[in-house]
């Protein structure tokens, strides 16, 4: 199965113009990329309502927790860290240092970011509810992890659409 | 000063094995599914459609 970018147009009402195309890793990537983007969102979202003390529904964390562990973890990280990465560092990027290092130390500082919220969802009770000032559960819901936001900061710094171009090259 | 490179040939070696570990790593539809559940999330509590999630409907994003 070979991904496909479908683009459809229709300007000022004439007709509409489609145009489509095979993605390759690095756009399949940055298209992963912007959808775990937008999943952080949310659970930015879920967190500023905890922190307002607005009713929440604790299923609702477990399922952003599912997500980014199901997808953003078990398959972008994944074929970044198992296929790309591995792939960059037999053309001789360093594993120890530059973006390699970088992107291998954010993904592990998520992964425990993630587990940490995990634990939080399976013990909050089930039904929406207000999660209290004092509830231990709070700061882990509410405070932002560097590593979990990052994606916004690497989909910028990055080069992955370089790295897939015809220039190709990182120097140190 | 270290160089290195990815040539066109190691890109569609990459996304050959993005492929293939698509199919053996996940389940029929569990990708489109959490596309799905993306997009609901994003809707609830984001305040808006993702426009990733958005694009899926139309068969525009990673699950095409």
């Amino acid at each position: 199965m070979q991904r496909k970018w479908v683009v459809s147009l229709a300007i000022d009402g004439q007709d509409e113009i489609t145009a489509e195309g095979t993605m390759n890793a690095i756009d399949q990537l940055m298209a992963e990329h912007e959808l775990i983007v937008e999943v952080l969102d949310a659970l930015d979202g879920y967190a500023s309502n905890v922190e307002r003390g607005t009713e929440v529904e604790p299923s609702d964390l477990a399922e952003l927790v599912r997500f980014l562990r199901e997808f953003a973890d078990g398959c972008h990280h994944a074929k970044e860290e198992g296929i790309l990465f591995a792939a960059m560092e037999q053309a001789g990027f360093p594993r120890e240092m530059g973006p390699l290092a970088v992107m291998l130390a954010e993904h592990e500082q998520g992964r425990g970011y993630i587990a940490r919220l995990r634990a939080v969802a399976t013990v909050l009770p089930t039904g929406r509810r207000r999660i209290a000032p004092s509830s231990p559960l709070r700061p882990t819901i509410t405070r932002r992890c560097c590593a979990v936001t990052s994606p916004r900061r690497t989909a910028s710094c990055f080069p992955w659409p370089r790295l897939g171009s015809t220039v190709r090259s990182w120097r140190a | 000063m270290a160089q290195a490179r990815l040539d066109r040939e190691v890109m569609a070696r990459v996304t050959a094995d993005f492929e293939r570990f698509e199919r053996e790593q996940t389940g029929p539809g569990e990708h489109e599914k959490l596309h799905a559940l993306a997009g609901q999330l994003t809707l609830r509590y984001a305040g808006r459609p993702g426009e990733q999630a958005a694009a899926h409907a139309h068969g525009h994003a990673c699950c095409g």
